[in-house]
């Protein structure tokens, strides 16, 4: 390639990424949440009421904790595919972990320690082998999902104590449990994906892995711990979702990938890598959600939910393209 | 001879920048013809208008259509065009599909086919290949999958293909480059059996010895011109440097004096640097305070001795010293804790993350010396402070994306980063590449104030201008080894070319 061709080029792709356009795509999702949060509230009167906004929060809040971490791996240029599977087998240890100890926290010890175990499996796999996190997690999705029938012979792992079943449908000064630990979770998140170098690292790998190499970044070391944090994540959301239903289901969570990624997706991250925000995620959870709550107000089949929501993924994506962002490599 | 293409006053322009000011080949039926200049003469843009990747902004191709009529003019508008008219080029870098089997390759695109169009027809594809094969002398069966097959095998591979879709002019863009001197022997013997049955060979090397060998022609250009078209047995190597290098033109940099006397102890110092693939017991010393330019033509082994030094091949033999402490098992990381810095050749795919701001970009390479947490951007802030203003880098403020900038600033960008780890050692790959006129000054100086400042600086360039303007010292490469060394008094272009091309001027 000549001088003057590269600046040329240059000068092109300066004309394509107009920064205005992410920000714009931003208050693109809030104005498409709000419109849809108005939508509902003048079709059913009941949506628009503190109970039900409360009850939207607690539906999304398994989805969300997990979205967070899925966030990281999405930005650093990999995916996970197997959270549905970790979210299960971790709230079936910690179910397990509960009836033998009779320790709550134990068995909440367990469940995220399962969760980050197989993160670190996957990222190891994938950054030491040279794999794509697609291939890698593809395979541990089945693997761990016959871990889970393995251990409980198919049958859910009763753990219906209250102390247990605290962290799925307690409430603390009236907010339940899992809204709190969903905040928590997207308040670190964001932290450290904004505010600490590990952050700044994770846009530089998935941005340009090789240019992170050249500046001397560990990137087997940064890919490795994205996906111990999305396993770690997907541990605490199946103790949750366990102590929602009083009990670890081995069947729990099945698609429920699709769901977290969807959501990133939604919420602006590239699967190429590079770019996403905890706040589009968490948008990106929220249409989703409230989409699901309203429809089923309206009495839409959930047969009809599952189409409208793949329509929306899909519009999502071409308004994406269509602001042009990403030039094709 | 009869003429077969013949191309005059091409003109072709990036950005408002003139590659291509008046490109003209003429190439006869059964010849073989150099195609010879420095960097940037204007060989490679020439080679793509006529192979249809560019669009050419002006002049006019000629190319007869039988196998006896002259030129008339032709339509390149796209690489199809290229090939109905029979003009194929084989790179440097093959571009073979390694996966599919020798007659896959050959025949892609044309593939035999049986019971009207829906089914390949292997055994006729397999007949085709082996007569194409035949045509190059190569003993290849074209069963085989080409992923098993050797450099010079798969080069010989792709010219069957061309011939296989009918060349009847073939580039051949430094061919010898990763052959062995038999390989490229038996290379010579089917190219001269080619022009023998009245193919038109166009060969593009850097190497005086095979083209006084191979070639029965000579074309030269400089700076994106024609210059002139010589029989080989008329001409010799002084000549066509002469004429590759035209006079000299009056530098537009005043150029600092040469420093040599005055210089530290060594910062870098590379004995004996071997790889597997190119660099042959390089030995290299740059001192504090001093800059090295680092002259050669396009794959001399300069960007694998910094990468090497770097971290990012492995060594076969030689030792790395950075202010006299050995570097052992190099790998970026550690590099750049022994203080070495590298600003790479193409800033895009090694240099920026075009996604992350200028201020995150800044900070990347030291943010390994700062706290986990980095309140509000500190480090980025402070090294957007230190280093805008001083670079004069032209952007909105350190939240801007990267890859929004200009190549000039750019690639100020991408020396902050280095500035900022305090190197001992900074190496520059091109560092002026694709910068403007303004830009390259800025750098020139940025350069400059760093060997001032005491550290060592080693400078890769293309450009014999740029090295005698901004080098203390002057190290030339060639084919894996460095061939020139010395203080930078009284060298002109001359001398530096000679080293680079292997011929005595």
């Amino acid at each position: 390639m000549t001088a003057t061709e590269s600046t040329s080029i240059a000068r092109a792709s300066a004309l394509r990424r107009l920064t205005g356009l992410e920000r714009l795509r931003q208050y693109g999702l809030i104005l498409a949440l709000v419109l849809l949060i108005a939508a509902f509230s003048m079709a059913s009167e009941y949506f628009f009421t503190a109970s039900n906004m409360l009850n939207i929060a607690r539906q999304v809040s398994v989805t969300a904790i997990v979205a967070v971490g899925m966030t990281f791996v999405i930005i650093s240029g990999g995916i996970d595919l197997s959270v549905g599977s970790t979210l299960a087998f971790s709230g079936v240890v910690a179910a397990f972990a509960f009836s033998g100890s009779g320790s709550a926290w134990l068995a909440l010890l367990a469940g995220v320690a399962t969760g980050a175990g197989i993160g670190l499996i996957n990222g190891v796999i994938t950054a030491k082998g040279r794999i794509t996190g697609f291939i890698v997690t593809l395979a541990m999705m089945g693997a761990i999902r016959g871990f889970a029938f393995i251990t409980t012979g198919g049958n859910p792992v009763t753990a219906s104590d209250a102390s247990f079943t605290f962290f799925g449908v307690g409430s603390v000064m009236g907010l339940a449990v899992p809204i709190i630990i969903m905040l928590i979770v997207i308040a670190l998140g964001s932290f450290l994906l904004n505010k600490t170098k590990f952050g700044k690292y994770v846009y530089a790998v998935g941005g340009n892995e090789r240019a992170s190499r050249w500046t001397g970044l560990k990137v087997d070391r940064i890919q490795i711990t994205v996906y111990v944090v999305v396993g770690l994540l997907a541990g605490l959301a199946g103790v949750v979702l366990a102590a929602r239903l009083g009990s670890g289901q081995p069947f729990a969570g099945d698609g429920f990938e699709l769901d977290v990624i969807a959501a990133v997706i939604l919420g602006g991250s590239s699967l190429a890598g590079g770019r996403g925000t905890i706040v589009g995620t968490v948008i990106g959870v929220l249409i989703i959600g409230v989409l699901n709550n309203g429809l089923t107000l309206l009495d839409v089949s959930s047969y009809w939910q599952m189409v409208v929501q793949g329509a929306i993924i899909l519009a999502a994506v071409l308004i994406d393209r269509w602001t042009g962002r990403r030039s094709p490599k | 001879m009869e003429p077969l293409l013949s191309a005059r006053g091409i003109t072709k322009s990036f950005g408002g920048a003139p590659a291509l000011r008046d490109g003209r080949l003429e190439v006869a039926r059964g010849e073989i013809h150099a195609l010879m200049g420095a960097n940037g003469a204007g060989k490679s843009t020439m080679l793509k208008i006529l192979t249809g990747v560019y669009d050419k902004d002006g002049g006019t191709v000629d190319m007869a259509d039988d196998e006896t009529g002259p030129p008339v003019e032709a339509r390149i508008d796209g690489p199809r065009d290229a090939e109905r008219l029979g003009i194929a080029i084989v790179h440097q870098e093959l571009i073979l599909n390694d996966h599919l089997t020798v007659a896959d390759n050959i025949c892609l695109g044309a593939e035999p086919t049986r019971l009207g169009g829906l089914v390949l027809d292997r055994r006729a594809a397999r007949a085709t290949a082996r007569r194409a094969l035949d045509l190059v002398g190569a003993d290849i069966d074209p069963a085989r999958e080409v992923a098993a097959l050797s450099t010079a095998e798969k080069q010989l591979v792709e010219i069957a293909g061309s011939l296989a879709r009918r060349a009847r002019l073939l580039i051949l863009d430094e061919p010898t480059t990763s052959l062995t001197d038999n390989e490229a022997r038996r290379l010579f013997t089917v190219l001269k059996g080619l022009r023998d049955s009245g193919i038109a060979v166009v060969y593009v090397s850097h190497r005086m010895d095979e083209v006084f060998e191979l070639c029965d022609r000579i074309t030269v250009m400089r700076d994106g011109a024609y210059v002139d078209t010589l029989a080989t047995a008329a001409t010799d190597r002084a000549e066509l440097i002469r004429l590759m290098i035209g006079r000299t033109l009056a530098t537009r940099y005043e150029r600092p004096p040469a420093r040599t006397g005055e210089a530290g102890e060594a910062a870098l110092s590379v004995e004996g640097l071997s790889t597997a693939g190119l660099l042959d017991e390089v030995s290299v010393e740059v001192r504090r305070g001093e800059i090295v330019g680092m002259f050669g033509l396009v794959g001399a082994g300069r960007t694998e001795l910094a990468r090497a030094v770097f971290g990012l091949d492995r060594r076969s033999g030689g030792t790395v010293r950075v202010d006299g402490r050995p570097l052992r098992r190099p790998t970026p990381a550690r590099a750049i804790a022994a203080g070495i810095g590298l600003v790479p050749e193409d800033r895009k795919l090694c240099g920026l993350v075009l996604d992350l701001s200028i201020g995150d970009n800044m900070a990347l390479a030291s943010l390994r010396e700062q706290g986990f947490v980095q309140w509000r951007g500190a480090r980025s802030r402070r090294l957007w402070q230190e280093y805008s203003r001083s670079m004069g880098i032209v952007a909105s403020g350190r939240n801007q994306t990267a890859g929004t900038l200009s190549g000039g600033n750019q690639q100020k960008v991408v020396l902050a980063k280095w500035l900022a780890i305090r190197p001992s050692v900074l190496i520059l790959d091109e560092p002026t590449r694709g910068v403007d006129v303004g830009a390259r000054e800025d750098i020139y100086a940025i350069i400059r104030r760093l060997a001032d400042e005491g550290a060592a600086v080693l400078a890769i360039s293309s450009e014999i201008e740029e090295v005698l303007m901004i080098s203390d010292r002057v190290v030339v490469m060639r084919e894996g080894a460095v061939t020139f060394d010395a203080p930078n008094h009284d060298l002109d272009s001359r001398t530096l070319l000679s080293a680079a091309m292997g011929a005595t001027a």
